[in-house]
C-alpha cells in the first residue's frame, strides 16, 4: 500500500463545546438586527405611494412583464464554465503539493482525462452550440 | 490479494456509466438494447465480483467494509438497479427519454449506493449518499418535458440539499468530539462518562439521523415522498424507493452495530418515535387516498416504519429480520412501481384509481404482477411481504417492544384496506379505456416474471434465505 496509514489513535480534539460564546455571538446578531429594525421603523419619513407598494421597488416605475424569456444557452455555458473552472482548484493544489512520484502523476493525469471525455462529452452532444434553434 | 480488489465492483459500474456516456457520444442515438444489454451486462459483472470476493476486514485504509451483510446488501442494490432498467428501458424508450443519461446515472447511482453500503468512514458515507443523490435528482427529472417531474425533482432536491447540510455539519461535529472519521472507532469513543465526546457525539448523531431520515423519508421528514413518487417516471420511482432506501438501510445497520451500549441507550427512544411515527403516517393517509401513485409513496414510507422497527431490534435479534425484509421490500415496491410504469399510456402515468378499472382482464400479465405486489406490501400469506412481516414482529416483541409491534400491526391492518381498493378495481371495475397502455416488451416481461416469481416463491419457501442470514 502506498497511501499512508491513517492513525487511528484516538486523540480528543482541542475543541470544547462551551454555552457562552454562542450566547455572546446570539446577543450580538439579535442586538444589531434589533437595532437596524427599530432605527428603520423610527427615523424614516414612511411615505407610503403606489410606486413603493409594486414588488421589488427600488425607486423605478417597473416597465414591462418580469416574465422574460432569456436564452437557456447562456446557464448552459455559465454551468460548464462553473465545472471546468472548478477543476482548476484541485489541479492547483496538486501541482503545490506534487511530490514528483509516478503514482501522483498518474493519478492526476487519470483526473485531467476524465475531463477531456466531459469536454468531448459536451462538445459531441452540441453543448457548445452558441444561439438559439442551431441543437435538434 | 491487494485491497484494491475490493473497488473492482464500484471501478466496474464507473467504467460502465462512462462507457453508456461515451456511447451515447459515439453514435448519438445508440439502439435501446445495446444501453440496456451493456448496462445489464455491467451490473452482472460487478454482481459476479461481489459474489466472488472473500469476506474482510475494513480495507483500503479502513475505508471500505466488506463482510456477509454488505455483500447481501451491495448483491440487493444491484439486483434493484437491474431489475428497474428492465422495467425503464421500453418505459423510456417509447417516451423518448432513453437517451445515454437514463443508463449511465443509474450505474453512476448504483456505484454510490455500493460505496454507501459499505462506508467504513464518515468521507465514504458521504461520497456515496451525495453520489447517488446526485444521480437521483438527475433521473426524477429526466421527462423533462413534463411539469409534474420537474415539480417532483424541484421537490427532492430542495429538501434534499438541506438534509445533506444537515448530514455533513452532522459528521463534522463527531470528528470534533472523537477526532476520528473512522465510523466504527469514532461512535465508540464517544462514551457517556466523557461529557466533552458524548454530548457533541450524540449532536452529530442526531444530525447525521436527520439527514439519513430524509433519504429514508422518515416520519416528520417525509412530507416530499408522495409528491416526489407521483411525478417521477414510474421506473425512476422503482429506483429510488428500492435501491436508495436498501442502501441506506445498509449504513444505518452498521452503525447501530458499531454503537457502544450507552449510545444506544440514549438513541432506542428516537428510534422507537421515529418507527412509530413512520407507520402511522404511512398508513393513515394511505387510507383515504385515491391516487395510487400517491398511495404506493404512503406505503413505502410505512415500510420504511417496519425495516425501522426490524432495525430497533437488532441489538435482540440480530441482523436477520431487517436483512429479510430489505429483500421483501425491494422486491415488493419494483413489482409495484414496474408494472404501474408499464399499465400506464403514454400519455401520463396512471395514478387515478379509475383509470386501474378493469385492467386486470385487459393486461392481465402486469396487472397480476401489481397485484402480488400489492397483495405483499398488505402482509398477506403466501407471500414475501407475510413472511417479512411476520419475522419482524416476532423480532421486536422478542426485544421487548409489544406496543410498537402493536402499532405496526394497526398499521398494516389499516394500509391492507387501501390496497384492497386497487384490487377492487383492478379486478371487479368496469374498464374505461381499453387498449391504452403499450405491450410492455420482452425485457419488462424478464423483470415481471422475476420479481412476480420471487415474491411467491419466497413467501411459500422462505427458508432458505431466511437461514443464510441466520
Amino acid at each position: 500500500m502506498e497511501m499512508q496509514s491513517v492513525d487511528h489513535a484516538l486523540q480528543s480534539s482541542p475543541w470544547e463545546p462551551g454555552i457562552f460564546g454562542l450566547a455572546v455571538f446570539g446577543a450580538v446578531v439579535l442586538g444589531l438586527l434589533g437595532g437596524l429594525l427599530f432605527l428603520s421603523a423610527r427615523l424614516t419619513p414612511g411615505r407610503d405611494s403606489a410606486v413603493k407598494q409594486t414588488p421589488y421597488e427600488c425607486g423605478l416605475v417597473p416597465a414591462g412583464s418580469a416574465r422574460l424569456r432569456h436564452p437557456a444557452g447562456f446557464y448552459l455555458v455559465a454551468m460548464f464554465f462553473l465545472l471546468f473552472d472548478v477543476e482548476a482548484v484541485y489541479i492547483f493544489s496538486w501541482a503545490v503539493a506534487f511530490d514528483a512520484s509516478p503514482a501522483s502523476f498518474w493519478r492526476m493525469a487519470f483526473f485531467i482525462l476524465m475531463l477531456l471525455a466531459g469536454l468531448a462529452y459536451v462538445w459531441r452532444k452540441g453543448g457548445l452550440e452558441w444561439g438559439l434553434g442551431k441543437r435538434g | 490479494m491487494s485491497d484494491w480488489f475490493y473497488l473492482l465492483p464500484q471501478a466496474i459500474l464507473c467504467a460502465g456509466g462512462l462507457a453508456a456516456l461515451g456511447l451515447g457520444a459515439v453514435l448519438l442515438r445508440p439502439a435501446p438494447g445495446l444501453q440496456l444489454g451493456g448496462a445489464l451486462l455491467f451490473l452482472a459483472a460487478a454482481g459476479a465480483i461481489v459474489l466472488a470476493l472473500p469476506a474482510a476486514g475494513p480495507v483500503l485504509d479502513d475505508m471500505l467494509a466488506f463482510d456477509g451483510i454488505v455483500r447481501f446488501y451491495q448483491l440487493l442494490i444491484l439486483g434493484s438497479a437491474g431489475l428497474s432498467l428492465l422495467f425503464a428501458s421500453r418505459y423510456a424508450s417509447l417516451r423518448g427519454l432513453a437517451g445515454d443519461e437514463l443508463y449511465a446515472l443509474v450505474l453512476f447511482a448504483t456505484l454510490g449506493m455500493l460505496l454507501l453500503a459499505g462506508a467504513a468512514n464518515w468521507v465514504i458515507f458521504v461520497l456515496g449518499l451525495e453520489l447517488f443523490t446526485l444521480c437521483l435528482y438527475v433521473l426524477i427529472a429526466l421527462d423533462r418535458g413534463r411539469r409534474t417531474s420537474l415539480e417532483a425533482a424541484l421537490k427532492y432536491f430542495v429538501p434534499g440539499a438541506a438534509a445533506a447540510g444537515c448530514l455533513i455539519f452532522g459528521v463534522a461535529l463527531i470528528y470534533a468530539a472523537t477526532g476520528s472519521l473512522d465510523l466504527a472507532s469514532s461512535l465508540a469513543s464517544t462514551a457517556a462518562g466523557d461529557v466533552a465526546s458524548f454530548g457533541p457525539g450524540l449532536a452529530g448523531l442526531a444530525l447525521i439521523l436527520l439527514g439519513v431520515g430524509f433519504k429514508l423519508a422518515l416520519a416528520p421528514f417525509h412530507l416530499w415522498a408522495p409528491d416526489v413518487y407521483q411525478g417521477a417516471p414510474a421506473p425512476v420511482a422503482a429506483f429510488l424507493a428500492t435501491g436508495s432506501k436498501v442502501a441506506v438501510y445498509a449504513a444505518l445497520l452498521r452503525l447501530v452495530a458499531a454503537l457502544p451500549a450507552d449510545a444506544w441507550q440514549a438513541l432506542a427512544p428516537v428510534f422507537w418515535l421515529l418507527s412509530a411515527a413512520t407507520l402511522l403516517a404511512g398508513s393513515l393517509p394511505a387510507l383515504t387516498q385515491t391516487r395510487v401513485k400517491r398511495l404506493l409513496a404512503y406505503s413505502s414510507v410505512a415500510q420504511m416504519g417496519y425495516l425501522l422497527l426490524a432495525l430497533l431490534a437488532y441489538p435482540a435479534a440480530g441482523p436477520a429480520p431487517v436483512m429479510f425484509y430489505a429483500a421483501a421490500y425491494v422486491l415488493m415496491d419494483l413489482g409495484a412501481f414496474g408494472s404501474l410504469g408499464l399499465l400506464s399510456p403514454v400519455s401520463g402515468d396512471l395514478d387515478a384509481l379509475e383509470g386501474f378499472a378493469g385492467l386486470g382482464r385487459t393486461r392481465p400479465w402486469p396487472a397480476a404482477v401489481l397485484a402480488v405486489s400489492l397483495l405483499s406490501l398488505a402482509g398477506l400469506p403466501l407471500t414475501m411481504g407475510f413472511v417479512g412481516k411476520f419475522v419482524v414482529f416476532v423480532a421486536v416483541v422478542r426485544a421487548g417492544y409489544p406496543v410498537l409491534a402493536g402499532i405496526g400491526i394497526l398499521g398494516a391492518v389499516v394500509a391492507a384496506g387501501a390496497y384492497l381498493r386497487v384490487l377492487g378495481a383492478l379486478y371487479f371495475g368496469r374498464p374505461v379505456h381499453a387498449g391504452q397502455g403499450q405491450p410492455p416488451g420482452p425485457a419488462a416481461y424478464v423483470a415481471l416474471g422475476l420479481v412476480g416469481a420471487l415474491i411467491v416463491l419466497l413467501g411459500i419457501v422462505p427458508g432458505p434465505l431466511l437461514g443464510l442470514l441466520r
